[in-house]
Order: structure tokens, then sequence, then C-alpha cells
């Protein structure tokens, strides 16, 4: 379909749209996960993991680019259940080697090792209470101004929306200091 | 605002590239020479890519939802697309039902050319004409009239109900003078019924409980149906000293359909109680009538 189109959404703020499109490709992906020893809900999540993937591939891309985003995802996909396959040992190493050759297939994995590194931040990011979540959501993801964040969340002045929003942050910096710590003890532990 | 959170605010500003091209330099020197704040910096860039991501995760839920809704809302538009064709198809057959119908009340026994020919003349048929065929309970004759009087009520109801609907008769005549007629002089060893000892042979359990056979059993043939083909066709057979049913024949035909389904019944009935003379069982013959009608309410 209109591929330009999607990328553009993609770069614009426009994302719900643009995944909304791109989960057409979803029942093949379910199909491919199931037929591997997975269920749907595996298969949704490793979706929404492709979906994130490709996001920000095609943030490093212009809007014209021949990205095939089909291929993308389905590679995607498959690598990310390889992964999820392994850690269930489900599998060993086969089908590894076939894996190697996909399309974008370095450019996949480092992003998904990012993720993956960036899935401890989401867990602090959860604990962080709602109303930091929301307004640290607001400001860093929506880029909404301080004006309308402090209009948005009831502060009477946008300067004390800020503080509020550096207060958020540190508490949530601390909180990632202490689960990055814990993982790394765990880490070390095994 | 306190110091650890204007450090916060510097970092902010420096990773969303809101420092000049000098203040960002001072900074990067002050973050090389600074270990905590390097740190700081790279825990607070860790969470903006984490926030990122929370949000992405988010938008792809929605997106999940949005286009959930899209495929169901597709799959509805399926079935109802199924929904109009199939009432299409309905509307059109049971429009065809009336054709049939509204010819053979003009012109009885009326072929399809007949029907076709004079269609036009009779639009008014397709207003009032039946959608369905359904079976009622045969009738003797003598309670024909009654009955015909409850589709008069009937059909003031439906009326008003906009609901159209056939019945279809198939009335079976036994009356009296039908049973046992010139039978007799076709097989001269039967007993003519017109004998004063003479008992009728009968269906078991009486002229209802035959009425309840036939209305069970019996199908209007969909061609004689469609083609609005009606009339009575009368059955004889002959019913032996034992009660046991044989020498069926076509007494009176209609149309070969009509025949066949009259036929079908009459064979697939029990043993009847055989008649008797003088008090002892004898082989008799019956003609028995059967009307197929449709009729409008």
């Amino acid at each position: 379909m209109n591929q330009a189109k999607i990328i553009a959404q993609l770069k614009g703020g426009d994302r719900e749209k643009a995944f909304a499109r791109l989960y057409r490709y979803f029942p093949k992906i379910e199909r491919y996960i199931k037929m591997n020893s997975g269920s749907k809900e595996e298969a949704l999540d490793i979706f929404q993991e492709a979906l994130i993937v490709l996001y920000k591939k095609v943030q490093t891309i212009s809007t014209h680019s021949e990205v095939n985003m089909d291929g993308f995802l389905v590679n995607t996909c498959k690598l990310l259940w390889s992964n999820e396959l392994r850690k269930k040992k489900v599998r060993k190493n086969s089908g590894e080697d076939g894996l190697q050759q996909l399309a974008y297939a370095d450019e996949i994995a480092e992003q998904v090792e990012k993720e993956r590194k960036l899935s401890v931040i989401e867990e602090v990011l959860n604990d962080l209470g709602k109303t930091c979540k929301d307004m640290l959501n607001a400001f860093y993801y929506k880029r909404l101004s301080m004006d309308s964040i402090a209009k948005k969340f009831g502060y009477k002045t946008v300067q004390s929306a800020k503080t509020k929003k550096y207060k958020c942050m540190e508490h949530a910096r601390k909180l990632a200091i202490a689960a990055n710590e814990e993982s790394n003890l765990k880490t070390s532990a095994l | 605002m306190r110091k650890e959170l204007m450090e916060i605010e510097k970092i902010e500003q420096y990773l969303l590239g809101k420092m000049n091209g000098e203040e960002a330099k001072a900074f990067e020197q002050v973050m090389a020479s600074d270990h905590n704040l390097a740190e700081s910096v790279a825990v607070q860039k860790e969470m903006m890519e984490g926030l990122e991501r929370v949000g992405l995760k988010t938008d792809a839920q929605t997106g999940y939802r949005r286009y959930k809704l899209k495929m169901w809302a597709s799959q509805i538009g399926i079935a109802l697309g199924v929904l109009i064709i199939g009432a299409g198809i309905w509307y059109f057959v049971s429009l065809e039902d009336k054709k049939a119908y509204c010819i053979c009340s003009e012109k009885e026994m009326a072929t399809i050319e007949h029907s076709e020919d004079a269609m036009p003349n009779q639009p008014e048929c397709i207003d009032t004409c039946p959608p369905a065929p359904m079976i009622e309970t045969p009738i003797i004759e003598s309670e024909i009239e009654e009955v015909t009087e409850t589709a008069e009520d009937l059909k003031i109801i439906t009326d008003t109900i906009l609901e159209i609907d056939t019945i279809i008769n198939i009335e079976v005549l036994d009356d009296e003078h039908y049973s046992g007629t010139g039978g007799g002089s076709d097989n001269s060893n039967m007993h003519q019924t017109d004998n004063d000892n003479a008992i009728q042979p009968e269906f078991p359990g009486g002229r209802s409980a035959m009425r309840q056979f036939i209305a069970t059993n019996i199908r209007y043939p969909q061609n004689a149906f469609n083609q609005g083909i009606t009339g009575t066709v009368e059955v004889s057979f002959s019913i032996s000293e034992t009660g046991q049913l044989g020498n069926y024949k076509i007494h009176k035909s209609v149309n070969n359909e009509l025949d066949a389904e009259a036929m079908r019944i009459i064979k697939k009935m029990p043993k009847w109680s055989p008649g008797k003379v003088a008090g002892e069982p004898t082989s008799m013959n019956f003609i028995l009538p059967i009307v197929f009608e449709i009729r409008e309410e």
C-alpha cells in the first residue's frame, strides 16, 4: 500500500494511525509464531516490539526511502521470536544460521538489544506513579509545551509545572540507578 | 529551585539540543571531567528513550485496537452484504410465489405462460400475496365454510400488521357419497356399501386421525405450488377383509406431481379397520379425494 504515507505518519505525530495500518501484517506473523510453538499473546508481544524497532528505523531514513516494511517487520519478528525460543530453551541453535542471512539482520539485532535494555527503564517508569509518568510522557514523548502541560495537569504557573517535572525526573533517575545496580548484581551472580 | 533540579534542567536542555554550540561544548567539557555528571546524563538519556518506548507501546496498543475495530467493521459489512443479498433472493422468490398464486386464483390451473401473460393486468396481487408456503391441517368438506370464515377474520388481522401469509389447503373430502361408490362396478366381488347393513371401513382412529395423518405427511409439490396448480386428486383403493390396502388407482387426476403426492400419502397409510356387511369383515372399494388448494389469508 502507500508506504510513503506510513513513513510520513511515523515521522510525524500520527503514530497510532501508522501502527493501525501496519497491523494488517499481524495475521501473517501470528501464523508464523503459532507454527513455531507460540501463542497469539506471544505473537502480539513480538509484533509490538517489531513495530517499535521499525519506528526507530524509520526515524533514520527519509520519507521517500525504499524500505520494504513488510519484510522488515517479518524479519524483526523472526529474530525476536528466535531470541524468545532460545530463552525458553525450546530450540537451541537450529535455524540461527538462516536468520543471520536476513535483510537488515545486524541493524535489527542491534536495536532489539537496545530495546531489551530499555525494558528495565520501562519497569522503573511503571513504578514511578501515574502523575509523574504521564507528565514525563507528555513532555518527552508527545512533545507538548510546558504551557499546555501546566494547564493539563492543573498547575498555576509554568514554573511550578517545570519544577514538578524535574522532581519526577530526579525520582526516576534514582529508581533507574537502583534498578541497574540490582540487575548488575543479578548478572554478576549468574 | 534546588541545585539538583537545576542540574536536571541543564541535562535536559543538552539532551534536547536546546543549548547553543558554545553552551553545549562547555557542558561536554564539564562532563568529561565530572564522572557523576556524565553518569547522570547517561541515565537521563536512557530515561528519555524509555519514555519513548512506553509511549510507542501505548500507541501500538491503540493501533491494534483500531485495526481490530476496522476488521470487525469490515466483517460486519460483509455480514450485512450477505443479509441484503439473502433478503433480495428471498424477496424475489416470494414475489414469484405471489405471481403463481395470484394468477391461479383468477384462472384455475393456469400454466406458466398464462401467468406471465396475465401478470401486468393484475399488479394488485403482488401487494397481497404471500411469501412462504405452509400446510394447514386438511379439513373435511363440511367444515370448510367455518374455516373460511376464520380465514376472513385472519385476513383483516394480517393486513393490519402487514404480515402476509399463504395457506395451502390440502383437504381430504371423505364425504360418505364418495366412499364405496361405483367401485363395485369394476370388481364384481366387491360389495356395494349402500347396503343398509354395511359398515364403512375406517382409518384407525377415525376421520380426525386420518386428517392428522395426512396433514403431517403431505407436502405441496414445489413445482405445482410455483405454477399455482391446484385441484382435487381422487385416489381409489381397496380395503381387504384384514384391513390391508391395495389396488391403488388415480380415480381423478390433476397433474402428475399432485397425483403422485396423493398416491404417496395413501400408500403410506397403516391398515384400516375393514368394512363389514352383516357383521362380517368384507373387502370394499374406497375413493378418497385430496384437495390441493393454495389459499391466501
